[in-house]
């Protein structure tokens, strides 16, 4: 049963002619958004969050999305919140996200 | 918390937060417990304070809380840490099998998206499943969304596969 590796060498083979997301974007154009995981952030849903923005971005092929984790953001009975950065811009925070909510926020930063 | 998944990923947090360059994971499930060790070669802590608060604010109480929580469902934690040499922090949890695994897939995609070097052995009997990043870097970053998306799904699989009842 111990094939994982090669496993994922093979996809990573099958994937060659994708996009690659994170090459060729100038960090200073990437929207970066981060979901808040503290305890308070993984006990209300942020792992579900953080993995339904990663899985959008892969879906819809978005390039420079970039999306990362941090701990507690201090507002634990708003969680999960997620922060986004867009450049040029105020960060904005959104609180109590589901994965819905979060997938339909990236929509409209996209788009914008 | 309510599966292993998110226990491991609380902890597994921490010990990002605190510095790890190394997360070693290891579920060993048995015939009446399952055993989960994290090891790390962060800061360390002064296990004297666990739960205790700080000026900081609730440092600490994550941990407490998990510990209580394998308590209440019969099963037991315990922290060994220093703060000194690099020595880093080893959790030992072991909970009684019939506690869920959950979605363990999700959480390794999650720790993997911090860019440390993640080991995961998945211990049944004679059936070991092994995942360390460090043999995966190739071409791509880990960190790319199918790539992730992918190693999740194989974890999962594994999990299935053992029969430890995935929560999917």
């Amino acid at each position: 049963m111990k094939k994982t590796i090669e496993d994922i060498n093979q996809i990573r083979a099958a994937m060659q002619s994708q996009i690659i997301l994170r090459d060729n974007v100038d960090p200073e154009k990437e929207i970066h958004i981060i979901v808040g995981m503290g305890t308070c952030g993984i006990s209300a849903g942020a792992r579900t969050v953080f993995n339904a923005l990663v899985d959008e971005v892969e879906a819809k092929e978005l390039r420079g999305v970039r999306v990362t984790r941090t701990g507690c953001m201090g507002d634990c009975e708003d969680e999960p919140i997620i922060e986004v950065h867009v450049p040029g811009k105020e960060p904005v925070v959104y609180k109590k996200v589901d994965a819905a909510k979060a997938v339909e926020i990236l929509a409209q930063l996209v788009k914008a | 918390m309510r599966d292993l998944s998110l226990v491991i990923l609380e902890l597994a947090c921490n010990s990002l937060d605190a510095g790890a360059k190394n997360l070693f994971l290891r579920l060993e499930y048995g015939e009446r417990t399952t055993r989960i060790n994290i090891d790390d070669d962060g800061c360390g802590f002064d296990v004297s304070t666990l739960g205790k608060g700080s000026s900081k604010g609730s440092t600490g109480l994550g941990l407490a809380l998990t510990m209580r929580e394998a308590q209440e469902c019969g099963g037991k934690m315990a922290v060994l840490s220093q703060t000194e040499g690099k020595r880093g922090t080893r959790i030992e949890l072991e909970y009684p099998k019939d506690v869920p695994t959950g979605d363990l897939g999700a959480t390794v995609a999650t720790l993997i998206c911090d860019e440390c070097r993640l080991r995961l052995d998945i211990v049944k009997g004679e059936d070991i499943f092994s995942l360390d990043t460090a043999e995966l870097e190739g071409e791509w970053s880990l960190q790319t969304p199918f790539i992730l998306r992918d190693i999740r799904q194989n974890v999962n699989k594994t999990i299935q596969h053992i029969g430890v009842g995935a929560l999917l």
